[in-house]
């Protein structure tokens, strides 16, 4: 994403989980603080991490809870159902509209992306408006069928988002940065 | 892919939208397949590949047969050198239109997106008003309704015409009247029988004849030669093939009054329906002598 800085952060939580997203979150509209499959305790960061507080604590798992049903809500709709409404409560701006276009680009062509992706190496950076969450995104387990050509792996995949009236939205993809490995 | 947050711009060429082509239905051309087209920050899209590229480039809205932008992703059309792609409607809920800017009730809140967009005018949500029919286009659309009526050609002497005596032609039809065709703003088509064409086939050509549905000799056809090598009929026997239409004279009118529009076509043809006609020669015709 041109332009995407990691903005300065007052409070840094670094978090780091792995896990799978699971088709049970398609259409979850709950405030569930972490997705089936999640390991629940975070592992240790080789980044110096302060000691999370109760606070931080419940913003990374309320920023969690939307990255996770953003991809719910991606997943729903590159299967063949272009509803915006799938990212009403996760995802704000133009991702939205390009989420959309997509869904009916594929509609429109035929195809159904199948599967869903595993999700692991979970880092969440934020401060009070704004975070990015990176993860390794395999995208092996998401395909499309009739593709041809080389079959997509494991990709650094980063998320914006911003803290708009008392709730977090993903609003865009950002590029973890260069020391983030998958 | 989006590029950054860009400040929501109003979006000057929303009428542009009207030509936005889409790839609904689309098949894969030969020599191209289904494949990853994009790849940025980790994510994926797919598309239709082509040895070329992802798609070719387009001369978009501009007319002119030279490319004006190449359409890769989601792009559909081109505006200049901008590869554009839209929402109609955007994705936003209705709820959160903005409706005190709304122009008229038929306008729909839309996102369009173009890169690159330097100006940054190109990209944005935009109010667009679907174009009102005009009563042209109605009268186009009306005329697109009229449907002809199913015929056969019927012919006297019944099985087997004669060289040197003349064939009766008609169109078999119950339906042998007006026909019309409605669409909006009143706007109705009127097709008044007129005539019928007819090939006799036997290479003479094609005949105007007056309009005849009933057995009659309103269209008659003498043949000059007999069917002989000619292809058989259902009953073995050499036939020309004749072909008729049906033609109509149209006119328009508008709740009732008639409407006059530049351009339009004032005459309607039915399709061509053929059947083989049997044409002997008969050496001598016998004839009653009076006493």
């Amino acid at each position: 994403m041109e332009g995407a800085v990691v903005r300065a952060v007052r409070a840094v939580v670094v978090l780091v989980v792995g896990g799978v997203l699971t088709a049970g979150l398609v259409g979850c509209t709950s405030s569930a603080q972490e997705p089936p499959g999640l390991t629940a305790s975070p592992t240790v960061s080789a980044t110096p991490t302060p000691e999370p507080t109760d606070d931080t604590a419940a913003v990374e798992a309320a920023i969690l809870d939307v990255y996770y049903r953003y991809w719910a809500a991606t997943v729903a709709a590159q299967r063949g159902n272009p509803d915006p409404t799938l990212f009403a409560d996760n995802t704000r701006g133009l991702l939205v509209e390009e989420e959309l276009a997509t869904a009916r680009q594929y509609v429109d062509l035929g195809i159904s992306r199948e599967g869903e992706p595993t999700i692991s190496n979970v880092v969440v950076e934020a401060d009070d408006e704004a975070a990015e969450v990176w993860a390794c995104v395999d995208n092996s387990t998401w395909v499309v069928p009739e593709a041809q050509g080389e079959l997509v792996g494991v990709l650094p995949t980063g998320l914006h988002l911003e803290f708009v009236d008392g709730a977090w939205f993903v609003t865009d993809y950002v590029s973890p940065p260069v020391d983030f490995t998958c | 892919m989006l590029t950054g947050r860009r400040a929501v711009a109003v979006v000057a060429s929303a009428l542009l939208m009207v030509a936005v082509p889409t790839t609904a239905g689309a098949d894969v051309p030969p020599g191209c397949h289904m494949g990853e087209i994009t790849r940025e920050d980790g994510r994926v899209t797919f598309g239709v590949v082509c040895p070329e590229g992802p798609s070719d480039p387009t001369d978009g809205s501009s007319g002119s047969t030279e490319p004006t932008c190449v359409l890769t992703g989601l792009a559909e059309y081109c505006i200049g050198a901008m590869a554009c792609w839209a929402n109609v409607p955007s994705a936003l809920p209705e709820a959160e239109w903005p409706e005190e800017t709304r122009p008229s009730p038929d306008a729909v809140y839309t996102f369009q997106y173009c890169e690159p967009d330097p100006a940054e005018t190109a990209t944005g949500w935009s109010w667009y008003t679907p174009s009102e029919m005009t009563v042209a286009q109605a009268a186009r659309q009306a005329y697109g309704l009229l449907a002809t009526p199913a015929f056969t050609v019927g012919f006297s002497p019944p099985g087997r015409a004669i060289v040197g005596f003349p064939t009766w032609l008609w169109a078999q039809t119950p339906e042998s009247g007006t026909i019309t065709g409605s669409a909006a703003l009143g706007v109705v088509a009127i097709g008044e029988p007129d005539g019928l064409e007819v090939d006799p086939g036997d290479g003479s050509g094609v005949l105007s004849c007056a309009w005849s549905t009933v057995e009659s000799g309103e269209c008659a056809y003498t043949y000059g030669r007999s069917s002989v090598g000619q292809p058989v009929d259902g009953d073995g026997l050499p036939a020309y093939p004749v072909r008729m239409r049906l033609v109509y004279q149209v006119r328009f009118e508008a709740n009732g009054t008639p409407l006059e529009v530049a351009g339009l076509l004032t005459t309607l043809e039915s399709p061509w329906q053929t059947t083989p006609v049997p044409v002997a020669e008969i050496q001598a015709l016998v004839t009653a002598t009076a006493r």
